[in-house]
């Protein structure tokens, strides 16, 4: 490649990011604008809560157990250095409420239900679904994105709930049952070091992945390109996309609540 | 009924529509011809409100479809519409009844009674009584044609477009779906464009032929008309002819 066309790569490549970038937003502000409007689907909302929240149950609770009991097996032997085992029940109930929780059933649900919306939507839009919305009179942002967005936001808090009650189970169970720690001291330090605060900060950041990860899956699915080739490129896109998405969006927001919260 | 006035539709630097001009009168049916790439297709989509024109003007029954600028107006004229899409465009999540009943669902003030009576003669219409319960993809093509045919008759619009009804049907199967366009027709008496590149089975229902070529509307008149037209590309086009002006490109 000449020097010439490595500037102009670049330029291409950069604005191709922005309006990518410009667009995804103006998609958002669209479909944020369209769910206060009439008519309200609140039918297809339950649907859609049914599929990403119920449908995700069975692998949230399990990822949210055995992550737990990881947690404790770790926890219990690096504490065991400094003498204070004791503490792993506060070391396990914080990393899961304030980290684990919401990072890793944000990550489980865009696997599952991310990439289903966004499949669903390209293939929609391929097979002449979207149009025929359209040619009845029906805005396809509102009947099909709106319930999406609206299930993400409600479900990433509710399934991060169980992600972390299962979690502290998980942990105790391991804890108490294989690792010799006290069922009382495992409780009782557990409920003295965990507040309020650390119970919300993370469903916070819940909130705003479940916006995240359907937005995202929601964009790439409405902009998908032709035939399988396309829906297969969008949803890997949006995968991926949301996944790194919601690790820095994690960071910043650690960063700023720690600030403002704690 | 639909006034297309000098028409140009452009996908970035190729020119798709090249000075469209059409009229067709109301509870008229007239089939747009023309070879494959022609542009039948985005300019069924421009009549619908699906796609926005580069340039010229669209008038469905008084209102003009290319003026149109909020989603509302674009609603209410699209209400006047039912369309046939090329691959049926049946909701896969949902059952052919649903299918039926959608539009009705969303758009109309009917009581439940009556758009389950409308939605149960609209299916026997087009002779699928009894799979109501089936989803789209347990049943043949020509099986969802028939239901996209009831959908987009079951709102009672003035004005249907079919695009390309017999794509991926067999001869038998889709002979059965031009009677039934024809016998729909007579029962419904909506103004139709049909588009299609079968000829001469789409002159069983239309009474008027219009044939699109390079963007451009090329010939048009009755059925004893286009064939009688002494133009060296409508010939070629109606004998299936390899040999002659029109060339792949």
């Amino acid at each position: 490649m000449s020097a010439t066309k490595i500037p102009i790569k670049l330029g291409r490549t950069l604005i191709s990011v922005f309006t990518g970038f410009g667009s995804a937003w103006l998609f958002l502000f669209r479909v944020v604008g369209r769910a206060f409007l009439p008519p309200y689907h609140v039918s297809l909302v339950m649907k859609q809560i049914y599929q990403v929240g119920v449908e995700s149950i069975a692998v949230v609770g399990l990822v949210g157990g055995f992550t737990g009991a990881v947690l404790a097996v770790q926890g219990e032997y690096t504490l065991s250095k400094f003498g204070a085992t004791a503490y792993t029940s506060p070391m396990i109930a914080l990393s899961l409420l304030r980290e684990l929780g919401p990072v890793l059933t944000a990550l489980m649900v865009n696997g599952r239900a991310g990439s289903a919306m966004t499949a669903e939507l390209g293939i929609m839009k391929i097979t002449e679904q979207v149009d025929a919305l359209r040619s009845m009179a029906i805005d396809p942002l509102q009947h099909l994105m709106v319930p999406r967005l609206i299930a993400g936001i409600i479900c990433l808090p509710l399934l991060t709930c169980l992600f972390n009650v299962i979690g502290i189970a998980g942990g105790y169970l391991v804890g108490v049952g294989t690792l010799d720690l006290s069922s009382g001291t495992y409780m009782s330090q557990m409920v003295s070091a965990v507040g309020w605060v650390d119970v919300y900060s993370g469903i916070i950041k819940a909130t705003l992945f479940g916006l995240c990860f359907s937005w995202i899956s929601c964009y790439k699915g409405w902009n998908c390109g032709f035939g399988a080739v396309g829906v297969n490129a969008a949803t890997t896109s949006a995968v991926v996309t949301s996944s790194v998405t919601i690790l820095v969006l994690d960071y910043f927001l650690t960063s700023i609540l720690t600030q403002v919260l704690f | 009924m639909i006034q297309i006035r000098n028409l140009y539709k452009n996908f970035g630097a190729q020119e798709v529509l090249h000075g469209v001009d059409l009229e067709i009168a109301e509870g008229e049916t007239i089939a747009i011809v023309g070879p494959s790439g022609t542009g039948k297709s985005v300019l069924l989509k421009i009549v619908s409100g699906l796609l926005e024109a580069s340039s010229g003007e669209v008038v469905v029954a008084g209102r003009s479809v290319t003026d149109v600028k909020s989603s509302r107006e674009r609603q209410k004229i699209c209400r006047n519409m039912g369309i046939l899409f090329q691959s049926a465009a049946l909701f896969d999540s949902l059952t052919l009844y649903d299918n039926v009943a959608f539009p009705l669902n969303y758009n109309s003030n009917l009581e439940v009674d009556e758009i389950h009576q409308r939605v149960v003669s609209r299916i026997a219409d087009v002779g699928m009584s009894g799979k109501e319960l089936m989803l789209p993809g347990e049943v043949s093509i020509g099986m969802r044609k028939r239901i996209g045919i009831a959908r987009a008759l079951v709102t009672n619009p003035a004005i249907i477009l079919f695009d390309e009804p017999n794509t991926g049907l067999d001869p038998y199967m889709g002979q059965e779906i031009y009677e039934l366009i024809a016998e729909m027709k007579k029962k419904a008496g909506f103004t139709g464009v049909v588009i299609s590149h079968e000829i001469p089975e789409v002159f069983q229902v239309c009474d008027r032929i219009a044939m699109l070529y390079q963007g451009e509307v090329r010939a048009q008149g009755t059925v004893d008309e286009f064939l009688s037209i002494d133009d060296a590309v409508v010939k070629q086009f109606i004998e299936g002819s390899v040999e002659g002006p029109i060339s792949l490109q």
